[in-house]
């Protein structure tokens, strides 16, 4: 075999098995391991204080993206991470929905409610799904599932928020924002709450 | 008589003339003129009649999930021609009935979204109690999915989906209920156009757009949409 044969043959062996690689973690969503740290509550809960308020301009950290609007996941994941939540996946990858991370073009479940929640379900090691916000600690998660005008959901989480305060009664958030409200603060009756404690 | 009182008096009488035509053209006119005043000037009378048929809505929708009866629908929500199902709305009921009826409209769309909702309800009901009876407080796949879902989930190497929310027993009763919807919903327009009526209002949350239409003098809701977030 020629020396360029042999080239082809390493150059084709290496595409094929990049490709392979690729295939195999855009359908079977294979990820990173689960990871072990010690989530910083009371960074997270400074962190939500400092970027939101009441009756204001909404906030905004220009260290990350921003989407007027539509900016409440997109705070959430903010707080995580400024908690010492590290990202997993980066930046070419932003539809697997096992990978959260901030970058020029965010993860879905950076940014998207649906999408978060979705990660969250993926790893119950880092997060657990209690039954009642009333549950939940300082820089913990409540997604919330909003009855429309006729009284009807979806089960698709409308809206994302972090629990703050020192029993986790209140909450900060963004889209609108709210600072240290009471967790349920104009909550209309009948929502549903996915209530996600974060045990890593 | 001066020749000047005369042509002044001609002059006059043209004036006259010209604004009777331009006002009995006015009225010919299938009233549009009248469109724009009742658009600039609302009776408050019909605008607090139809904000409290919002209200009504809201309440209605509220009520059928605490008595489990859909019956009071029709008499706050309609199906109206001229007033389609946005694509979102038409997407969903699609999923929920197989097909979108050619006359859906907002009251189609809110009885079929009831029984999804009462399913989902029940579902989620289900998971929790599950949950509560082996003692923990919090949910686990096995709670929420059939064995055979989850043994198809692990043969495929698909993720587990997401847990279903929990659902609160509703507990106002329907007059508690208008109470805390009036302070907590703020109209920032309502625009009457002879038996329509554009309303938008802010729930501390969104910005909604809601269509009402008048059928014999009774207002109806028949379109509703978020069309932004909240400036309250």
């Amino acid at each position: 075999m020629t020396w360029n044969a042999k080239c082809k043959v390493v150059i084709v062996a290496i595409v094929a098995l990049t490709n392979f690689s690729l295939l195999a973690m855009l359908f079977l969503g294979t990820s990173p391991q689960s990871i072990a740290g010690n989530y910083n509550r009371n960074a997270a809960e400074a962190y939500a204080d400092r970027w939101t308020c009441n009756n204001c301009a909404e906030p905004h950290n220009p260290e990350y993206n921003y989407y007027p609007g539509n900016d409440c996941t997109n705070f959430v994941s903010q707080v995580l991470h400024e908690g010492g939540y590290p990202y997993r996946g980066c930046c070419w990858m932003f539809w697997n929905l096992s990978y959260w991370y901030h970058a020029g073009k965010d993860s879905y479940t950076w940014a998207g409610t649906p999408h978060i929640n979705c990660y969250f379900s993926r790893y119950p090691s880092e997060f657990e799904y209690k039954a009642w916000p009333t549950q939940l600690s300082k820089g913990d998660i409540l997604l919330c599932d909003f009855p429309d005008q006729q009284g009807n959901r979806d089960n698709i989480p409308d809206h994302a928020a972090v629990i703050v305060g020192y029993n986790g009664g209140l909450r900060d958030q963004h889209t609108p924002p709210r600072k240290r409200v009471a967790w349920d603060a104009y909550m209309p009756p009948g929502t549903a709450y996915w209530s996600v404690h974060v045990k890593w | 008589m001066g020749k000047h009182r005369i042509a002044l008096l001609v002059g006059l009488v043209i004036l006259i003339a010209m604004g009777g035509i331009v006002f009995l053209r006015g009225l010919k006119s299938n009233g549009s003129n009248s469109e724009v005043i009742a658009a600039s000037i609302p009776d408050p009378e019909e605008m607090r009649e139809i904000q409290a048929t919002i209200v009504e809505a809201y309440k209605v929708g509220y009520m059928a999930h605490v008595t489990h009866d859909v019956s009071q629908f029709p008499s706050v929500f309609v199906d109206d021609p001229s007033v389609p199902l946005t694509p979102e709305q038409k997407e969903q009921l699609r999923r929920w009935l197989g097909t979108v009826p050619e006359d859906a409209g907002y009251l189609t769309y809110g009885i079929a979204g009831y029984y999804n909702t009462e399913r989902l309800n029940r579902l989620s009901q289900e998971a929790w109690a599950k949950a509560r009876a082996a003692g923990r407080d919090y949910l686990i796949p096995e709670d929420y999915l059939t064995p055979d879902e989850l043994r198809e989930i692990e043969k495929s190497g698909g993720p587990i989906p997401t847990p279903p929310p929990v659902v609160y027993q509703p507990s106002m009763s329907a007059e508690e209920y208008v109470k805390w919807k009036w302070e907590n919903i703020r109209f920032d327009s309502v625009v009457i156009k002879g038996d329509k009526a554009i309303v938008i209002y802010d729930d501390h949350w969104f910005l909604y757009e809601d269509i009402l239409v008048r059928r014999g003098g009774k207002w109806y809701v028949a379109g509703h949409k978020r069309i932004g977030v909240s400036r309250w």
